[in-house]
């Protein structure tokens, strides 16, 4: 049945895309895809809108110097941006391969950027037209509708300069280690004379000379055999290229890669970021002389329980009013029975009644379980280093889990913190400081004199849920006696900050909750009950819903930091950024399934601004104005 | 472990929305015989919000910040060069880390003794960097009574500046270097444009935004030309 889907999915996929889509010739053996579509960006902002706006004329007077008139505007680069643009990168045989596909309308525009030397050294086949660069390990290739750019790298070959370079080490160290021996055992009066002319003799004795021949004969063998293989590697890149070109393979696309066709949505975001099975990725990555070694993480861990079936999608979506960006993190079950209970801690309610939106210009809330995090961690360790290989390390870790997890009391250490806390930045604050300035007479003597002036500082409240009101007052008591704490009607103050330290903090306990916080003020309110709180409905759901939840009122920030605090060059766009701020909201959701899930939302004006994607352009705009 | 986490949290907020600028005093004192004082100040009082908050981590923007130890220690490092070089005397010194204003002074045989302290560095930086500072910053012809405070801009200095994160450059944004010379007989003439020649005749002063002094708008070369 799943394969049905799966085949289904993919027609649907094949039909709905233009015969011209460039997806059909990633490979399905990608371990990454990234994709922009032309035509969703055309319908947030046309080509013309896009070369009227500053942004837009600075890219195309670039392109006019650049190929020296060649190319006037974006439509005479020939770019079919109605189309879809990819990159994927793929690792296979110790190969990683770079290739980017862009879609032409023609191949003109892109032929008058090319210098005399790439002219000179392309070759054509057919409608197919392709120069190598001077190293072979780059292909440009092209044909009337399809501009394809290939970077690949041998991870034999880097290893084998590596191995060089390791192989002259060990011969220098070696030799030296040998010199110290014999210095060592001579006395110390005639070291220095003895040395010299020890090291003279050495480098003009023939034993060096023939050190040296082997050195250099051992050079060159390995300089042949690495040209003997960049040549081939040269080669295999242009076949792997024209393969791509023509999107042949014998394990076909990527539009048959179940996973991939998982994480492709409506179409209907503009961008997009596909990373599958982690595990291969690093089994790839890791050089091969460290799986025959001691540092070989395969003979301790178990890589694969830990990446196996990782994989991230990542969309970017410009709406009217908002940007999004969605990540999706899917596990292996494994893995996704150990995070799950870490993440899923309940958020104390009572936080809200200690916060007031109009006063608060960004949170972040976290709603962790400690029990759950002090459960999972040992398990996970165990799995992840108890390989049954017999390895001193991966035995080592299983046993100190073990012992770990029988020492503590999960359930009790969670009384202390149970894992759920918000960190609240409140407005800023005026604060007069006093600095050392200098006064001049008439003649240029001068004294010290002190001036004053207005600093602004943040405020902020920090809160975690604590069932154990004792060991609070305990450690206050201590605090007290030891000149740490001064109490201020049940709130305390900590007095052993630096004296230098530009805020002042506070420690109190109410209601099951810990505060830490800079506003005497607010604590004091909170602690007699007559604090005003106001959280709206949104907010609260964010922050309980949620594992984790980022708010930023961007507005709010931008007008209450001074002027002064900005770079130089945008001090005079505060008004045009205050009111072109919006709020930046980032969620991530608890596990659900195998998935976590992630949002972050970048809200827009949508006054003066057509959709999200026209307000960055009008930023960038206005940020270029002088 | 949270109080830690809070209080650079703080810091870090602190640190951008705080002002950041600090002047350099340079005072010299001229005999007639060509000995005299020098007096350097660093006064970063104007920004001791911000140096408190860094003082507090360990680094910021990729550069570690040193502890009051450190500190102390470099101080060390300067006063035992200062010992060590002829024609240098009466070293006094004086490190305010509440207000963050440091100030180090000695008398001097000749200006050529103060040209001894720097010369070393200014040689291994030049080479080093491949600049072209010159190693004589101050000289005095008894026989003309010239007095000249020395300067070549180097090119390296925008480079270096303009290569630094936007967010780093702002530290130079109201920084400034002044030049305080005094003299026995009275002045006659001065070069820099910029620089006031006291009513009593009897100083000069210079003070130079370091923007100007880092873009090679304005630079603190002065010849002073002193009554025989």
């Amino acid at each position: 049945m799943k394969k049905f889907v799966i085949a289904v999915s993919a027609f649907c996929i094949t039909v709905s895309l233009t015969a011209q889509d460039l997806i059909s010739k990633i490979p399905s053996t990608a371990s990454a895809v990234v994709s922009i579509k032309g035509k969703n960006v055309l319908e947030l902002m046309s080509l013309d809108e896009f070369s009227n706006s500053k942004f837009g004329a600075f890219l195309e007077k670039e392109l006019v110097d650049e190929t020296k008139g060649k190319i006037e505007t974006l439509e005479d680069f020939g770019l079919d941006y109605d189309s879809s643009f990819y990159y994927f990168f793929e690792m296979k045989d110790g190969v990683y391969t770079n290739c980017f596909l862009i879609p032409l309308n023609n191949s003109k525009g892109f032929l008058s950027t090319l210098r005399n030397s790439e002219i000179k050294k392309t070759v054509t086949e057919g409608n197919l037209s392709y120069f190598q660069n001077y190293s072979g390990d780059t292909v440009t290739m092209w044909n009337e509708n399809v501009l394809m750019l290939v970077m690949a790298t041998d991870k034999k070959i880097e290893e084998e300069s590596y191995n060089y370079y390791d192989n002259y080490q060990n011969e220098t160290v070696v030799k030296e280690a040998v010199e110290i021996v014999e210095e060592v055992s001579e006395s110390s009066e005639e070291v220095e004379e003895v040395e010299e002319t020890v090291v003279e003799d050495y480098y003009s004795s023939d034993a060096y000379k023939k050190e040296q021949e082997e050195r250099e004969k051992k050079r060159l063998e390995r300089q042949e055999k690495r040209e003997a293989r960049e040549k081939e590697f040269s080669k295999e890149i242009l076949e792997n290229a024209k393969k791509i070109m023509a999107g042949t393979y014998a394990t076909k696309s990527i539009l048959t890669n179940a996973n991939y066709l998982k994480s492709i949505r409506k179409g209907k975001e503009e961008a997009s970021v596909w990373v599958n099975d982690f595990a291969r990725i690093y089994e790839q990555a890791i050089p091969s002389y460290m799986l025959g070694g001691d540092f070989n993480p395969y003979r301790f861990m178990n890589i694969d329980k830990l990446y196996g079936g990782l994989s991230v999608l990542a969309t970017l979506d410009f709406n009217e009013d908002h940007a999004i960006i969605k990540t999706e993190y899917s596990m292996n079950d494994e893995m996704a029975d150990v995070y799950r209970p870490m993440y899923n801690g309940k958020i104390n309610k009572n936080f809200a009644k200690y916060l007031n939106e109009d006063n608060m210009l960004a949170y972040m809330s976290l709603n962790l379980s400690t029990e759950g995090v002090l459960t999972a961690y040992p398990s996970l360790a165990t799995s992840l280093f108890d390989t049954g290989s017999g390895e001193t390390i991966g035995e080592s870790v299983a046993l100190g889990a073990k012992v770990f997890s029988m020492l503590i009391d999960e359930e009790e250490t969670a009384k202390i913190f149970r894992g759920d806390m918000f960190l609240a930045l409140t407005n800023l604050t005026e604060k007069q400081v006093t600095y050392t300035d200098y006064e001049y007479d008439a003649d240029y003597n001068y004294k010290e004199v002190e001036k004053t002036k207005t600093e602004t500082i943040p405020g902020f409240m920090f809160m975690f849920t604590s069932e154990e009101q004792e060991i609070f007052n305990r450690l206050v008591k201590i605090g007290i006696k030891e000149n740490q704490l001064e109490a201020k009607n049940g709130v305390y103050e900590l007095i052993d900050l630096p004296s230098s330290t530009p805020f002042s903090m506070y420690v109190m306990y109410k209601d099951n909750t810990v505060f830490f916080g800079s506003s005497l003020k607010d604590m004091a309110a909170i602690k007699n009950g007559t604090f005003v709180a106001k959280l709206s409905r949104e907010h609260k759901k964010n922050i309980t819903k949620n594992a984790s939840s980022v708010y930023v009122n961007g507005k709010k920030i931008i007008s209450e930091i001074p002027v002064e605090s900005f770079p130089r060059e945008i001090r005079n766009k505060i008004d045009f950024l205050t009111s072109n701020t919006e709020d930046i909201k980032f969620n991530f959701q608890k596990i659900k399934g195998n998935t976590m899930k992630g949002e972050l939302i970048w809200e827009t004006p949508s006054e003066g601004h057509k959709n999200s994607f026209v307000y960055f352009i009008n930023m960038i705009d206005a940020l270029m104005d002088k | 472990m949270s109080k830690r986490v809070l209080v650079y949290f703080s810091l870090f907020l602190c640190i951008s929305l705080c002002t950041s600028c600090f002047e350099i005093l340079e005072e010299i004192k001229l005999n007639k015989d060509g000995s005299g004082t020098i007096m350097v100040t660093l006064n970063m009082s104007k920004s001791k919000t911000k140096l408190a908050s860094l003082m507090l981590l360990d680094s910021i923007n990729g550069y570690k910040i040193p502890s009051e130890d450190e500190i102390d220690e470099s101080f060390k490092d300067v006063l035992y060069h200062l010992e060590n070089t002829a024609g240098i005397s009466n070293i006094k010194k004086t490190k305010d880390f509440d207000n963050y204003v440091f100030t180090i002074s000695c008398d001097f045989k000749n200006v050529d003794n103060v040209n001894a302290i720097f010369k070393d560095l200014i040689k291994e930086q030049n080479k080093n960097n491949y600049t072209n500072f010159t190693t004589t910053n101050l000289s005095y012809n008894i026989s003309t009574n010239v007095f000249k405070r020395h300067f070549k801009y180097d090119d390296t200095i925008k480079k270096s500046f303009n290569s630094l994160k936007t967010e780093d450059r702002k530290v130079f944004d109201d920084a400034s270097y002044t030049c305080i010379y005094r003299f026995e007989d009275k002045v006659k003439s001065i070069s820099n444009a910029d620089a006031k020649i006291a009513p009593n005749k009897g100083a000069v002063f210079l003070k130079v935004d370091a923007l100007s002094l880092i873009l090679g708008d304005k630079n603190v070369e002065n010849n002073i030309e002193l009554t025989k």
